[in-house]
């Protein structure tokens, strides 16, 4: 192999990328998390990637021993890997939650931090650490200027590694690998790398080397393989003390967990248990399924979302319905049902009237051509953008096409028969103004733990009374709780009237796809039970007005003047903002598209992988472009307009998101048109973001710090702005704001990077003339 | 050794000041604000600036010096200083004074079959007035009421005006026979529970609380003179059980022998939690003690856990448990012993001890068909404890 320096960095790409994978993975399912966990993960993992950058930065631009540097550094990187995923399933009981006790955010952000931060600090140190290999293997003169161009060498190969990681773990390492596995998988690639690397110093011959390198590969892979799986069954079983572990593994949609204790199983999906067979809750289930059902004359024909295993599809049986389309996006649910559990579990799959679809239920809702009597939602807390898009003015629009005209729509909220709180009245209220925005007869069942709503059209399968329920009673047999006492007390007028008089009158936002009050509004009930101050930390923003914006406003501008003027080198000081700013950007942008096309597509979880890819694809580009096209003399010109490109994007971005797809989306041709439109946006917004920063590593002068050092600097500003893009985004300005509010943010934040740019260029010439 | 400049002495102050306001946000918020301080952080995090103007004084507590109050109301003995509140957020010192601040003040004012809480042998297939507010003594992790018992008043925000002679008018009014505290615990809302239970007496109508039984003896003893029933929750045998509660057993045991001697109806539930609870040894010692203390004729009734509040990631208690536990309080003597929260189980009905005739069929909290007649079994005459009429 010839260029050594460059596979090696490249591995470090894909090793990075795979960690954040893995490790994201690992604790999803410890935290049972949302997007605004994934923002929290992902944001820890960039500042300690940040602080790894700055710091091997300053200290390896002196050092002479930069090979060993990024040998020791990578042997570390990949021994910590597998010790954060074994640690990160013991991480809830080391922050002290008692066995099966869940965590708030606040939570959360500091365990997450704790755990993943030895991976991430050395993997931002392999940073300025390949550049510091790459200058010592590949450029002999001692010139500053024919180094300058290393960062943006470096950026481009870990680009390209992190691209061919991001296609090798979405394809290969999670759909047939444990986390440990996955973990060795990337500790033999590097090891393969660094063998290589330090290989050609060895005195042996290639042919010799060859065979000793792959007898060590050998000798360290199997019983390395050996562990993994043991470390693997050993702390997955210690999620679930005291029971029973029949299964545990992984899909493309998450993590799955069936344990047994007596012969009954309970299914976990991402830590949190959803199936219980053979004794469900039985209440839960009966008023779901039959006080909707009994006020429907005749219901031939049911969709049931998600959530239909383990007693739902049977009390739907009862009613002698004619055909139940069941759509569960995960077969693996499915699959472990049938193979671990007991009735009813299997049996109710495998009815005549029962077709599974293995869809997303939204894409079943826009290409079925039947009409139903009912469609049930089997979620109850839209507490992620997956699934918010069940319970959105949009979805509801089109869950009401596929009606008949007394058709009902059935959805459940949190809710409590003795008291509702703050939480609780804002997220009804928020979904029962976008039921009625659509539907126009709804009616409430309130209930302790869950409420139940029902919308249609027509007032004959919604304001139906207790009598005629009851009547009804005799087309079902086998109920345990229903019967006519019970319809009586859960039909009771004043129960209702409480609720009605506890969400009218509150200024109730619709939910929306691209507006997702809903998250938010789950959020802060979730935050009730587990860390209510955060809720006081949202409120800050959520109380925030334009007339609030002056202060602040004044002061921001003082504080980067100030910056501008007293700065040494204020070229630099912009710079670093402006590399800064656009990752913030950059994030918000991929988020935005990531999250933008889930609520339109659902959980496509290849084309998510595709989006990074191409994301990625467009950075390296618009890194090659900047690095080959644009001269030294022109860095500054073509850094502000770059900047004004990123603010451009934004807008452009802002506007694109006001188009109601959902009305173009008919037909393969104008999906194709829509799948292409996302996958240019992603490229152009990595183009800019490349671009950028080849521009400022290549094109600015690193100066008297010198090359490693800037490179430092550089990576730990795009990383930083990652961070608080991730972090800021995910957990609040994209809940709150919703995906084209939080663009606007972006666009003002990258126009202030653009005045700060002319300013700082502005001081730099005055004092340049002036000397 | 490199130079410190001031440039980065002040950046690295800056850092760490800007690093310990964070950790020290994060770690007041990682509990959800709540603690086990005496008396301090009474307040969750959510907790807005506003309070709630006292204005009853409270009973049970006395002067400590100091400005400072002690309460005598539960276990806890909350010694309070000057503006602070107890451990329950409901009571403060006031200038010296302990004030209740939820007197009059219900949050959830409900119906509810007197079955639900549950109570068997007391009036069944009646209704009763259900009154609950803000605050509680305990911290359990799986409260099914949280959203009012583990908050204070000013979090929960909303609140009736309803004085105890209402609440009994209230009951009266509409024919229910019994008025019930229950929701978050009433040791919590004491005096309006006593005051409330006085003015019912008077009237005729029955007096039931659903507690964790963790008062002092003064206060029960006194509540007792107007109670008609009483609910115990037994979180476990075991301190490791009550420590999910942030709380302790002996107050409990020692509760339970004062009801048991008062002549007042009681009955107890334990609700079983997979690996907190559950184990087959703890169960015994529990129903052992129950027969050795109170009789066995006491009501016992296992409940099954269902995911709640905090405790989200804890599978639902597997009902060979309930079984089992059932089959080891029936072998200690225990004689009428009940499974409940799963509705169509066989144990969610009462039959004879001596007979095992079917008495009252029972499904959740509905009852189907009740036997007893003038307090008797009709098959065998064994005479069936409970206040029927």
């Amino acid at each position: 192999m010839k260029n050594k320096p460059a596979f090696a960095v490249a591995v470090t790409g894909f090793s990075g990328i795979a960690a954040q994978v893995i490790l994201l993975r690992e604790l999803l399912v410890t935290y049972s998390g949302n997007e605004m966990t994934i923002g929290l993960i992902l944001s820890a993992w960039l500042i300690a990637e940040a602080s790894g950058a700055f710091s091997a930065g300053r200290r390896l631009e002196r050092s002479p021993r930069k090979l060993g540097y990024f040998i020791a550094l990578t042997l570390l990187f990949s021994v910590i890997l597998p010790v954060s995923v074994y640690y990160s399933r013991f991480i809830r009981t080391a922050v002290g939650a008692a066995p099966g006790e869940g965590l708030g955010l606040a939570a959360v952000a500091v365990s997450s931090l704790i755990l993943v931060f030895p991976a991430g600090f050395l993997h931002g140190a392999l940073f300025p650490a390949g550049c510091g290999l790459y200058s010592r293997f590949r450029v002999k003169a001692a010139e500053e200027n024919s180094r300058q161009d290393i960062i943006s060498r470096v950026y481009v190969m870990e680009i390209a590694g992190t691209v061919s990681g991001g296609v090798l773990v979405t394809y290969l390492l999670i759909p047939y690998m444990n986390s440990f596995e996955a973990a060795l998988a990337v500790i033999m690639l590097n090891i393969t790398a660094l063998l290589i690397l330090a290989g050609s110093r060895l005195p042996f011959s290639v042919s010799v080397r060859r065979v000793v390198f792959s007898a060590l590969l050998v000798l360290v892979f199997f019983p390395s393989l050996k562990l993994m799986r043991g470390l693997n069954e050993k702390s997955a079983a210690f999620r679930w003390p005291g029971q029973n572990m029949v299964y545990y593994g992984d899909s493309v949609y998450g993590n799955l967990a069936v344990t047994e204790t007596g012969g009954e199983f309970t299914f976990y999906s991402d830590g949190v248990p959803v199936i219980s067979v053979p004794f469900p809750d039985t209440v839960e289930i009966e008023d779901f399924i039959h006080l909707p059902l009994l006020m429907h004359p005749d219901p031939g024909k049911v969709l049931v979302i998600s959530g239909g295993a383990g007693g739902v599809i049977n009390e739907i049986l009862r009613h002698g319905v004619k055909k139940i389309d069941y759509a569960e996006q995960d077969p693996l649910v499915i699959e472990k049902v049938k193979e671990f559990s007991a009735e009813p579990g299997p049996g109710e799959l495998d009815r005549e009237p029962v077709k599974l679809h293995y869809r997303d239920g939204r894409m079943v809702v826009r290409e079925t051509e039947r009409l139903y009597d009912a469609v049930f939602i089997g979620f109850s807390l839209p507490s992620t953008l997956q699934i918010n898009r069940f319970f959105t003015v949009e979805f509801f629009r089109q869950a009401g096409k596929i009606l008949r005209e007394d058709g009902v729509l059935v959805i459940r909220l949190p809710g409590s028969l003795s008291y509702l709180s703050e939480e609780m009245r804002d997220l009804n209220a928020a979904l029962l103004g976008s039921l009625e925005n659509v539907f126009e007869y709804v009616r409430v069942f309130p209930g302790d733990g869950l409420n139940i709503f029902t919308a249609s059209r027509s007032p004959d399968s919604v304001l139906v009374s207790a009598r005629k329920s009851r009547e009804r009673l005799d087309r079902i047999e086998g109920v345990k709780v229903m019967s006519p006492e019970y319809i009586r007390y859960r039909h009771r007028e004043d129960r209702a009237e409480d609720f009605y008089r506890s969400v009218r009158g509150l200024s109730a936002e619709l939910n929306r796809d691209f507006s997702p009050i809903g998250v938010y509004l789950s959020q802060r009930y979730i935050n009730s039970k587990f860390s209510p101050g955060t809720n006081r930390f949202l409120d800050f923003f959520t109380g925030y007005s334009p007339e609030r914006a002056y202060i602040p406003g004044a002061l921001l501008i003082a504080v980067f003047g100030a910056a501008g003027y007293f700065s040494k080198k204020p070229l630099d000081t912009a710079v670093t903002f402006c590399i800064g700013s656009t990752g913030f950007a950059s994030m918000i942008f991929d988020l935005t598209l990531l999250f933008a096309f889930q609520a339109v597509y659902g959980y496509v979880y290849y084309w998510a992988g595709m989006l990074i890819a191409f994301f990625m694809g467009g950075a390296a580009s618009g890194a090659l472009l900047a690095r080959k096209k644009i001269p030294v003399a022109g860095a500054f010109g073509n850094l502000a307009f770059l900047e004004a490109g990123v603010i451009i994007f934004a807008a452009g971005l802002y506007l694109v998101l006001k188009i109601p797809v959902d009305d173009l989306l008919s037909g393969p041709a104008a999906s194709a048109l829509i799948h292409a439109c996302f996958i240019i946006a992603a490229f152009c917004a990595g183009g800019l973001t490349g671009a950028e920063f080849t521009l400022a590593s290549d094109k600015f002068p690193a100066g008297g710090r010198g090359v490693i050092r800037r490179a430092g600097v550089l990576y730990g500003a795009d990383l930083t702005g990652g961070w608080v893009g991730g972090f800021l985004g995910g957990a609040v300005l994209f809940p709150l704001l919703g995906l084209p509010g939080t663009l606007l943010v972006a666009a003002v934040l990258k126009a202030m990077s653009f005045l700060f740019l002319l300013y700082c260029g502005a001081v730099n010439n005055y004092r340049g003339s002036a000397s | 050794m490199r130079k410190i400049t001031r440039r980065r002495f002040l950046f690295y102050l800056i850092g760490v000041a800007a690093s310990l306001s964070w950790v020290k946000y994060f770690i007041e918020n990682i509990r959800g604000g709540s603690s086990v301080s005496e008396f301090n952080d009474t307040r969750t995090g959510a907790t807005p600036p506003a309070r709630v103007e006292p204005e009853k004084e409270a009973m049970f507590y006395e002067k400590a010096g100091g400005g400072k109050v002690r309460c005598r109301l539960c276990f806890r003995e909350c010694l309070v200083p000057e503006g602070e509140r107890g451990f329950c957020r409901n009571r403060q010192n006031t200038g010296g004074r302990l004030y209740t601040l939820v007197y009059s003040r219900p949050s959830a004012v409900n119906i509810d079959p007197v079955e639900k809480e549950p109570q068997h042998h007391f009036l069944p297939g009646t209704e009763m007035l259900c009154f609950g507010t803000a605050g509680c003594n305990f911290r359990c992790r799986h409260c099914h009421n949280w959203h009012l018992s583990q908050r204070s008043i000013e979090e929960v925000g909303s609140y009736m005006k309803i004085t105890p002679q209402a609440a009994v008018n209230l009951a009266v009014e509409k024919n229910i026979p019994t008025v019930s505290f229950t929701y978050n615990d009433p040791i919590s809302f004491y005096e309006y529970v006593y005051d409330t239970a006085r003015i019912a007496r008077r009237k005729g109508v029955r007096v039931l609380f659903h507690s964790n039984g963790s008062f002092r003896p003064d206060p029960l003893r006194e509540l007792l003179k107007y109670t008609d029933a009483v609910t115990i929750d037994i979180k476990g045998f075991s301190e490791k059980a009550y420590d999910n509660s942030e709380a302790r057993l002996d107050p409990v045991l020692e509760s339970l022998k004062i009801i048991g001697l008062s002549g007042v109806w009681l009955e107890l539930v334990n609700l079983i939690i997979p690996g907190l609870n559950d184990s087959a040894d703890e169960i015994r010692r529990m129903c052992r003690w129950i027969k050795d203390n109170l009789g066995p004729e006491i009501p016992l009734h296992f409940s099954r856990f269902s995911p709640a509040y905090r405790l989200t990631h804890l599978p639902r208690t597997p009902v060979s448990t309930l079984e089992e536990a059932f089959r080891i309080a029936s072998e200690e003597g225990l004689e009428y012993v009940s499974i409940g929260n799963l509705p169509g189980h066989r144990r969610n009905s009462t039959f004879c001890p001596a007979c095992g005739n079917k008495l009252i069929e029972r499904v959740h909290f509905e009852v189907r068909s009740n036997r007893i007649r003038n307090g008797k079994c009709p098959g065998c005459g064994h005479k069936i404890p409970g206040v029927w009429e």
